[in-house]
Formats: structure tokens, C-alpha cells, sequence
């Protein structure tokens, strides 16, 4: 799974926002709003990737532990997939 | 984990002050073309200079309009888009938010920037023959359609 082509993130200090440009913003017209480890997911899955693989990033960063890791991007990507922003 | 969601400009502006959002039309052209290029927006406190991008409602409701200011006369704000031929007038309490930053071509952009903000003074000072310009091609189009009768 990956990120959908067409989306610019933006720091906006205190979250990120992720905008949808060019053809994408005709059908997807919200944006998301992401906290900093939400922003590094979201970095990270620009390209083809995993649950597993996105969880360990994590666990490998945030020195947290698997368990932890694997509910947050759990979380992350439903709310990424329940938006249609997800490319399988 | 839960602050991560999607939502709305408007939102955005309430809760956090700022909001970032891809520009829809062509009246800011030739600065920002419609869904290439991406807004970073504040909300408005009041203070506006000239040359200033201010984000305020349109006529038309549910619908906002991302325009500069060309003048100011006390409270009233004299608005024009970078490529619309029309003045419109503004109460200041009616802007919504102003333009900080911006991505332009897939590059970060700074108002604070020469290029930019020699761009915004030079493109509002040469309205009138942007104006002329504009009316001439108009005025050619019209007579070239008499001729060809399309």
C-alpha cells in the first residue's frame, strides 16, 4: 500500500496539514490534519509499504515498543484508508 | 494517534488560527494556478497592508474568494484578483484570513521574498495596461467573431 500520488504536506508549526493538488483535488477535497508522528507515517508511506514495515519505523525513531507501534499505524492507516487516501 | 483526521478550511481557521488549502480558480493567475498550487492561511486579526491576499466570502454562499488588496481607505479594503479587470469593496470585518505562505510549483514560497514581492507591486502597478490589454484582446476577439461569424 502507498499514499495516493498528488498530495502536498505542509508544516504548519505545531501539525502538519496534507492537501490534495492537481487531478486529486477533484475528487478529494478535505484535508488531513497530522500530529508529528502522523507526518512521519505519512513521509514514510509515500512509497510502497507495510503495516509491519511502517510499525517498525516507528519502534526504530520513537524507540517505542512494537505493541504501541503497530495500534498507532493501525489507527493511521484506517483513517487513511477510510478516506480513499490509500493506494493498494 | 486520534488528532489525525480530515477536515475542512474553515475548521481549521477556528480551531488552529491557520490552514493550508490548494487554490481553486484562475483569478490569482499568473501567481496561483487552480489545483497546482497550495495556500498556507491565518486568521484574520484585523491589520492589512496593501498588497496584502486576503481570503473573505463571495456573493455566491458556501463559496470564498482568495483576492489582493490594491488600496486602503480607512476601513474599507479595495480588492482585486491578479487576473480579474473588477474592484470590489471590502469591510475589513469581513476577511476571513490572510495569505503567509504559499507552495508555488511544487516549491515553498516566501511573501517575505524579493521575487514575490516584487512581482505583487509591479503586477498591481501595471494594472492599467494590463487593463488595455485585456480590453484589446477582447475588442479583437469580438470583430474577429463579426468576420468569421462564429
Amino acid at each position: 500500500m502507498k499514499i495516493k500520488d498528488g498530495f502536498i504536506l505542509q508544516d504548519m508549526g505545531t501539525s502538519h496539514l496534507a492537501v490534495a493538488v492537481g487531478e486529486l483535488a477533484d475528487s478529494f477535497t478535505s484535508i488531513v490534519k497530522l500530529n508529528s508522528t502522523g507526518a512521519f507515517l505519512w513521509q514514510r508511506a509515500l512509497s510502497d509499504t507495510t503495516v509491519e514495515a511502517l510499525a517498525q519505523s516507528l519502534v526504530d525513531t520513537y524507540g517505542i515498543d512494537m505493541d504501541l507501534a503497530m495500534r498507532d499505524t493501525l489507527m493511521f492507516v484506517e483513517i487513511l484508508d477510510k478516506n480513499g487516501i490509500l493506494e493498494k | 494517534m486520534s488528532e489525525n483526521k480530515t477536515t475542512t478550511i474553515i475548521d481549521e481557521l477556528e480551531r488552529d488560527g491557520k490552514t493550508a488549502y490548494t487554490t481553486i480558480g484562475d483569478s490569482m493567475r499568473p501567481l496561483f494556478k487552480t489545483h497546482r498550487d497550495l495556500v498556507v492561511l491565518e486568521k484574520a486579526k484585523g491589520e492589512y497592508k496593501k498588497y496584502d491576499i486576503v481570503l473573505y466570502p463571495s456573493r455566491l454562499e458556501g463559496k470564498y474568494l482568495l483576492h489582493r488588496i490594491v488600496k486602503i481607505k480607512g476601513d474599507m479594503l479595495y480588492i482585486r484578483g491578479d487576473n480579474t479587470y473588477t474592484l470590489e469593496t471590502l469591510h475589513k470585518d469581513r476577511v476571513i484570513a490572510k495569505l503567509i505562505s504559499y507552495v508555488r510549483k511544487g516549491k515553498q514560497g516566501s511573501l517575505a521574498s524579493f521575487s514575490y514581492k516584487f512581482y505583487s507591486r509591479l503586477w498591481t502597478f501595471i494594472y492599467p495596461i494590463r487593463l488595455v490589454v485585456f480590453k484589446t484582446k477582447w475588442f479583437l476577439k469580438a470583430i474577429a467573431r463579426k468576420i468569421t461569424g462564429k
